[in-house]
């Protein structure tokens, strides 16, 4: 039986002579593997290949049960989005995140349509803030939901409190004085994480704090393998 | 019926080759035994030749037998500009149309970050030093126009301006001699978007 689907293309790969397999978020069904026949070639019969683009809404059929489906139709599904420069390094960005984090076929439909979002956000140029909300609502929809108001004790965050995020439990009250400056590098003061809750990027402090404590919350799923989209961004920071 | 062990190596061998599945290996393979045992040695000679002579061009990157490849070598280019492709066929396919006389530099794919292909990967820092000698003026990028070449084509662009070398993009549209309703959605946005002012 067919199955019709909205998505995006999250990551392609070819696959022997002509076809390719594709990685999709999909917005009834998820992260899912599909297989386009005999698609990479030139003139009229790669019309369909040349659609497999990331950022673009395709409407996609696919049929099969294993976890490899068979790709049938291929349409686009709305003008075809280019981002470029920055922005485009984000968006490889998100899809490295999710190709590399989200389990396949289990739907993830609010995922899916904050997807959408980034993509307009990000070609929009709000970078910073787009990744942060994301990378926030990855998490959650992954089981590991930030709590920014509470610390590890269920006390409301205070202000002027230091926190060291402890994985898989939340933020640990840390006393000042004893601290070592590794240790303090890693924390967080009380006002940034409330000011990360209402996502105001706006101050530079509290931006650098959010990309920080992405990093720290991401990094144990990420094991040891770095995202190598973090690459492209450091040319451009110089 | 089965092959012998070392007719069947030889098979198994040849599907190492794209687009020969097990059948067409099996015929090229009964061939090679049955109809063209010279043709055979000498592929086999070559073969076992260019597997040790064949290495890259210390300056662009392409296959060469010699540490700088005869087309890095041609006096007759211009040293001013530098054009980025992705495979030796690129160089092949810009180098016949004959409207391009400067260097190439190959880059043997794109950024591609999930494939674990970042900027070391495809010779960026091969590149970089290529751009501080300070002879290059244009860096002209002509990788695909997949989402990948055109990030590779921005990170380019941008180790470009840090050495104060112009960057230009190759133009993407509509194909010659080609019909409008044929061409895909994707091309044609692009083609609206680079349109020009006519003269
Ligand atoms: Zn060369």
């Amino acid at each position: 039986m067919a199955n019709t689907d909205l998505g995006y293309l999250l990551h392609s790969r070819p696959y022997r002579d002509s076809s390719v397999i594709c990685d999709f978020l999909l917005e009834h069904h998820g992260r899912a593997s599909l297989l386009y026949r005999g698609v990479r070639k030139a003139g009229k019969q790669g019309a369909k290949g040349r659609l497999l683009q990331p950022f673009s809404p395709l409407a996609v059929t696919f049929d099969g049960r294993n976890e490899l489906k068979t790709g049938r139709l291929l349409e686009p599904a709305g003008a075809p989005v280019f981002l470029v420069g920055r922005q485009l390094y984000s968006g490889l960005y998100v899809n490295e995140l999710l190709v590399r984090l989200l389990h396949k076929e289990e739907p993830a439909s609010d995922l899916f349509r904050y997807y959408q979002n980034v993509i307009t956000e990000l070609r929009n140029g709000q970078l910073e803030a787009t990744l942060r909300r994301f990378e926030r609502i990855l998490l959650a929809e992954l089981g590991y939901e930030l709590s920014l108001q509470w610390d590890v004790h269920g006390q409301p965050l205070q202000v002027d409190q230091l926190y060291l995020y402890e994985p898989d439990q939340g933020f640990l009250p840390v006393a000042t004085q004893s601290i070592d400056p590794g240790l303090r590098q890693r924390c967080f003061t009380g006002q940034h994480l409330l000011a990360i809750n209402r996502h105001a990027y706006d101050d530079q402090a509290v931006a650098l704090a959010a990309k920080k404590l992405s990093r720290q919350a991401l990094a144990p799923h990420l094991g040891d393998k770095p995202l190598r989209s973090r690459e492209l961004f450091k040319q451009s920071a110089q | 019926m089965s092959f012998s062990p070392l007719t069947q190596r030889l098979i198994e061998s040849l599907t190492c080759l794209p687009g020969v599945g097990p059948k067409s290996a099996q015929r090229m393979a009964l061939h090679l035994l049955d109809r063209d045992r010279v043709g055979a040695q000498k592929l086999a000679d070559t073969l076992q030749l260019a597997i040790d002579k064949i290495g890259r061009c210390q300056r662009c990157r392409n296959f060469s037998e010699a540490p700088v490849c005869h087309t890095c070598s041609q006096m007759s280019r211009d040293p001013g500009l530098l054009c980025v492709v992705e495979t030796p066929a690129d160089v092949i396919a810009i180098d016949q149309s004959g409207s391009f006389r400067g260097f190439y530099f190959l880059l043997l794919g794109h950024l591609s970050p999930i494939d674990g292909i970042g900027p070391e990967e495809i010779g960026a820092d091969l590149l970089d030093k290529r751009l501080a000698e300070g002879e290059v003026t244009e860096l002209v990028i002509a990788t695909g126009t997949t989402v990948e070449g055109e990030a590779t084509a921005h990170y380019l662009s941008e180790m470009a301006r840090r050495h104060g070398v112009v960057a230009s993009r190759i133009a993407h549209g509509v194909p010659m001699g080609g019909d409008l309703e044929y061409v895909d959605s994707n091309t044609l946005t692009l083609a609206l978007q680079g349109r020009r002012v006519i003269e």
